[in-house]
């Protein structure tokens, strides 16, 4: 493995592992990465005396949080709050439906590692009034625990499943009904009774469940209704970081 | 930027027009609803945003008649599918209901309506538009975009155990998919998803544009688009049959008339004849090619990106190889053609917020 601060581990532009020259068939070369982040050289250093001057840097900072497209521009939510999006994983049933990585950011295989195998987000730099660290690891870390997140993002994982899973019996079986009458039931309110839309509203319930769990705990993140993102990102919004 | 609520001084007859006919690029429009803020795509609304299509393009190449009568292209089909149906009911039912059965009469009608729903379900409704500017980076139209986001990212893909379609075992070695950011939409789009020029947006798991029906089809509207190409082909059909049936049953009921004089009796039932048999090639080639897509596994873009100097076991082989196939006819059909259709992301009643990206055109120098 590359030893140099820079980039330790196998991720490159392309997601092709450097180090998978070894003779191993079964290693899959290619990584999972989480394809949102991208690498910044222009950045000023963020010390004890604040800012230093913005200049090209040898070793880059990795944008792991994004500006928040549901809040309408220049209101208190978009410039106070960042979105950390979570990318779909197409390990499970190859994009047959939706599926979100289980990961955290920074514990991907293809992730910007410092070596050192930290788990924490740490601003070492400063771009436009948005602070990065050299890992890629977000701002999300500091709010939920690996393990919590495999929970919550699992438990959405089955209800996407259940929504869009062509091969499923319940799929089939409405498929059929629907078809023989016309579509008609998929149009009137009885489409609650259809399996997608059903399993869809479901899950939109559940991301307001663990909304109103996030408030009570004080925990300032908020998971952004799926169905509005069109289910491309695991997107949660929390407060934009600052050093 | 973002489109102002303006509340709109238009007399009742002019808002009447509006809500009939919808252009959400007509300055001056009231926002109050998600299609009437929809500018960034092609789509012309009607009946208050429930139904869409494309709009004609001027910048295209065609003749000027063809450009401005591509919106009508679905009615033009449905005009061309109702009038076997009253040419049948008018001529043929009444023969057939008392001299074989009232149930054929029954059959081809339900044939026949889901030939029609099939039709302008898939041809005006929601194809799977997906929404703009999830994934939109810091001051995009200020710096560009990053350069990462420029070129398609290959992830790992589903591992699947069993072998090729000749039967051998052979692990799948590099199962992978391949992401691309959509420089329009600004999101990385899903695999099977793609944009699509002529209504500018980006379509779930799209199959292809459709010029007859004048909408793309994808995620939401393929069953649609599959019931109206069966519902044509099992009507052409069975009017030829049951029309035959009535000619031949005629011709030996009154064998010593001449073919000119039968016209007048059976003349409709020849036309009905004819004309099934013209109306059954093109659905009919498009039905039995879709069939051969599903049970392979690809879509109708995937078909068109397989490199043509390829010979037909190689084709094949890499069909087989890709990672969305099931290795499997009757499940990869399953996963083609019983997709399911899902909730509408971009909702085109609800309530348009003041200021929301998804409907907001980013472009390297301006948010129009």
């Amino acid at each position: 493995m590359d030893e140099s601060p820079d980039c330790v581990s196998g991720n490159n532009d392309s997601g092709i592992d450097k180090s998978a020259a070894a003779p191993d068939a079964d290693i899959q070369k290619t990584l999972f990465f989480n394809y949102h982040e991208y690498a910044l050289s222009l950045y000023q250093d963020v010390t004890a005396y604040g800012l230093g001057p913005l200049i090209e840097h040898q070793r880059r900072i990795i944008a792991t949080h994004f500006p928040n497209p549901y809040a309408a521009p220049n209101t208190a939510d978009a410039m106070d709050t960042r979105i950390v999006r979570i990318p779909r994983s197409y390990e499970v049933e190859a994009d047959r439906y939706p599926q979100f990585s289980t990961l955290l950011p920074g514990d991907e295989k293809g992730a910007y590692t410092d070596g050192e195998g930290t788990k924490e987000f740490k601003i070492v730099g400063c771009v436009e009034g948005q602070y990065y660290g050299y890992t890629s690891v977000s701002p999300l870390s500091r709010y939920l625990t690996a393990d919590e997140f495999l929970q919550l993002v699992e438990d959405i994982n089955k209800f996407l499943k259940q929504s869009f899973d062509p091969l499923s019996w319940k799929t089939f079986l409405w498929n059929i009904f629907d078809t023989a009458t016309f579509f008609v039931f998929s149009h009137l309110p009885t489409k609650l009774l259809s399996p997608d839309v059903n399993a869809t509203l479901r899950l939109e319930r559940y991301v307001e469940e663990q909304n109103e769990k996030f408030r009570q705990k004080h925990v300032p993140v908020k998971i952004i209704r799926p169905r509005k993102g069109g289910y491309l990102s695991l997107d949660f919004q929390i407060p934009k970081p600052t050093p | 930027m973002a489109i102002p609520n303006k509340p709109s001084g238009q007399s009742w007859l002019s808002r009447i027009k509006t809500w009939l006919v919808t252009n959400p690029n007509n300055p001056g429009l009231e926002t109050k609803y998600n299609y009437q803020a929809f500018h960034s795509s092609r789509y012309l609304f009607f009946f208050g945003g429930r139904i869409r299509t494309v709009k004609r393009n001027p910048a295209q190449t065609v003749s000027i008649l063809l450009r401005n009568l591509k919106p009508l292209f679905p009615v033009g089909v449905g005009i061309l599918i109702v009038l076997p149906l009253v040419l049948f009911l008018v001529y043929e039912a009444k023969w057939l209901w008392h001299h074989i059965s009232g149930s054929v009469v029954i059959l081809f009608v339900y044939g026949w309506i889901h030939c029609f729903v099939g039709l302008l379900r898939a041809s005006y409704m929601d194809p799977g538009v997906l929404p703009r500017n999830i994934h939109i980076t810091d001051n995009a139209e200020r710096v560009g975009l990053p350069a990462e986001y420029n070129s398609s990212v290959t992830m790992p893909g589903y591992k699947r155990a069993h072998g090729d379609m000749t039967g051998s075992y052979k692990p799948q070695s590099e199962p992978e998919v391949q992401i691309k950011y959509c420089p329009t939409c600004k999101i990385w789009r899903p695999p099977r998803a793609s944009h699509c020029s002529y209504c500018n947006v980006c379509i779930m798991n799209m199959d292809h544009h459709c010029r007859w029906l004048n909408t793309c089809v994808g995620q939401r509207n393929k069953r649609f688009f599959l019931s109206f190409l069966f519902g044509t082909v099992t009507s052409c059909i069975w009017i030829i049959v049951l029309s035959f049936v009535h000619i031949f049953a005629y011709r030996r009921e009154h064998p010593d008339i001449s073919l000119a004089h039968s016209l007048r009796d059976v003349g409709a039932s020849l036309f009905l004849v004819i004309y099934c048999l013209l109306g059954v090639i093109f659905p009919g080639l498009l039905l039995f090619y879709h069939f051969m897509l599903g049970i392979t596994g690809i879509t109708t873009r995937e078909y068109y990106q397989i490199p043509r100097g390829m010979d037909s076991f190689e084709f094949l082989r890499n069909i087989w190889a890709s990672t969305f196939n099931t290795h499997s006819y009757w499940k990869n059909l399953m996963v083609q053609w019983c997709q399911p259709r899902g909730t509408s992301t971009v909702r085109m009643r609800d309530r348009y917020q003041q200021g929301d990206m998804r409907f907001e055109s980013v472009e390297f120098g301006a948010i129009i």
